[in-house]
């Protein structure tokens, strides 16, 4: 009796406390569905990130870093304690703004080599464009009326009046080389292909008055050194000063040049 | 990497049931992690290009220090984490200021040189 009555005392609390419990534990363990508003706005910057093709084409690391992140804390929100949790979403929050910044990095990186690219092309554009001009006007002093470009640039001007020619720009100056097939029996010495190559180099030697040219033969001492004077004789007799002119032959060791040709030096 | 695998250890810690006591090692080691970064930002010129993200990375990296010299390791590691991650930030935006300012010049130069030759802008 006495045990029904203290039933009876308590009867109408313990249900209650028993749901609240239940309740208790239930809420601990079934948390409300879908993920937190952090990790939704997490999610969506990830995923801007990810849509923007500056960022997911120069993301590397840092952004496999973030995604990491995000989903280790997507994974485990539940599970962890509120400090913990709130460490998770402010790291996985920085962690997106590293990969945001490092990949804008590397973008305007990437373009600025592209620029600099295009800048050096539009410069030697320029410097071309600008020699044409002197060219173009007889009497166009270009040491007085227009600022020289460097010496090598100049070769390069040089060097592209030399239509059909084989020439390179190196340390020794422009190199023109002419090889056997461009000397024959002619008046000249030439054939038509190496008086070609001849007259523009004459022409573009005819602008440039401080260009000096060595003459360099190749092998036998005999048919590349004549083949050397036939070079000579041609810029003398096209206006050359021959005292610009300086005739030699290669050592036998001497690199640059195959046997048998003659290699053109136009140095400043 | 080092702030995923904590992320990741917390994560794991966490959800096997546990709480992680972090040592005096392992918080120092965070706090060495962070003071690297912090200099790196400085280095990277960060006081100049991103100073809000170097003064972010310097007032967590002294509370965790703070945290340090209390004993409390398990605070300073976390606000190193937090240092850790913001030196980073810094020497990121840092470098991305300067590559933008960078490509600016070039453009604008090229432009120029554009407008000299002809050429379209």
């Amino acid at each position: 009796m006495k045990r029904s009555s203290s039933m009876m005392r308590i009867g109408p609390v313990r249900p209650l406390l028993l749901a609240a419990a239940i309740t208790g534990v239930a809420a601990c363990a079934t948390p409300p569905h879908g993920p937190s508003p952090e990790i939704v706005r997490l999610q969506q910057e990830q995923d801007r990130l990810h849509a923007d093709p500056r960022i997911a084409a120069n993301g590397g690391v840092e952004l496999a870093n973030a995604d990491a992140a995000l989903a280790a804390l997507s994974a485990n929100a539940r599970a962890l304690d509120s400090r913990s949790y709130q460490q998770g979403v402010y790291l996985t929050d920085k962690l997106q703004q590293v990969a945001e910044a490092s990949a804008l990095a590397r973008d305007a990186e990437a373009r600025g080599e592209q620029l600099g690219i295009e800048r050096d092309h539009l410069g030697a554009r320029g410097v071309r464009d600008e020699m044409r001009v002197v060219a173009a006007s007889q009497d166009l002093d270009m040491r007085e009326r227009a600022p020289l470009p460097d010496s090598r640039a100049r070769l390069f001007a040089i060097q592209r009046e030399l239509v059909g020619s084989e020439s390179s720009v190196d340390e020794r100056g422009l190199v023109v080389r002419l090889a056997d097939f461009n000397f024959g029996p002619g008046e000249t010495g030439l054939t038509a292909s190496g008086e070609r190559s001849l007259t523009n180099l004459a022409r573009a030697l005819d602008d440039e008055p401080r260009a000096n040219v060595s003459i360099v033969a190749y092998g036998d001492r005999g048919v590349p050194r004549a083949h050397a004077r036939v070079v000579r004789d041609y810029l003398d007799a096209r206006g050359i000063d021959p005292d610009r002119l300086d005739v030699r032959e290669a050592r036998r060791d001497t690199p640059g040049g195959a046997r048998g040709d003659v290699l053109v030096v136009v140095r400043e | 990497m080092n702030t995923i695998r904590s992320v990741l250890a917390v994560a794991l810690a966490a959800s096997c049931g546990f709480a992680q006591a972090i040592d005096r090692d392992a918080a120092q080691l965070e706090l060495a992690q962070a003071a690297t970064a912090v200099q790196a930002a400085e280095r990277d010129d960060a006081m100049r290009y991103a100073p809000r993200d170097l003064d972010e990375a310097h007032a967590t990296f002294e509370v965790a220090q703070r945290a340090a010299d209390a004993r409390e390791w398990n605070d300073a590691a976390y606000y190193a984490e937090r240092a850790k991650v913001n030196g980073d930030l810094a020497s990121a935006r840092s470098r991305q200021q300067r590559a933008e300012a960078a490509t600016e010049e070039i453009r604008r130069s090229v432009d120029a040189l554009r407008a000299e030759t002809g050429g379209v802008p």
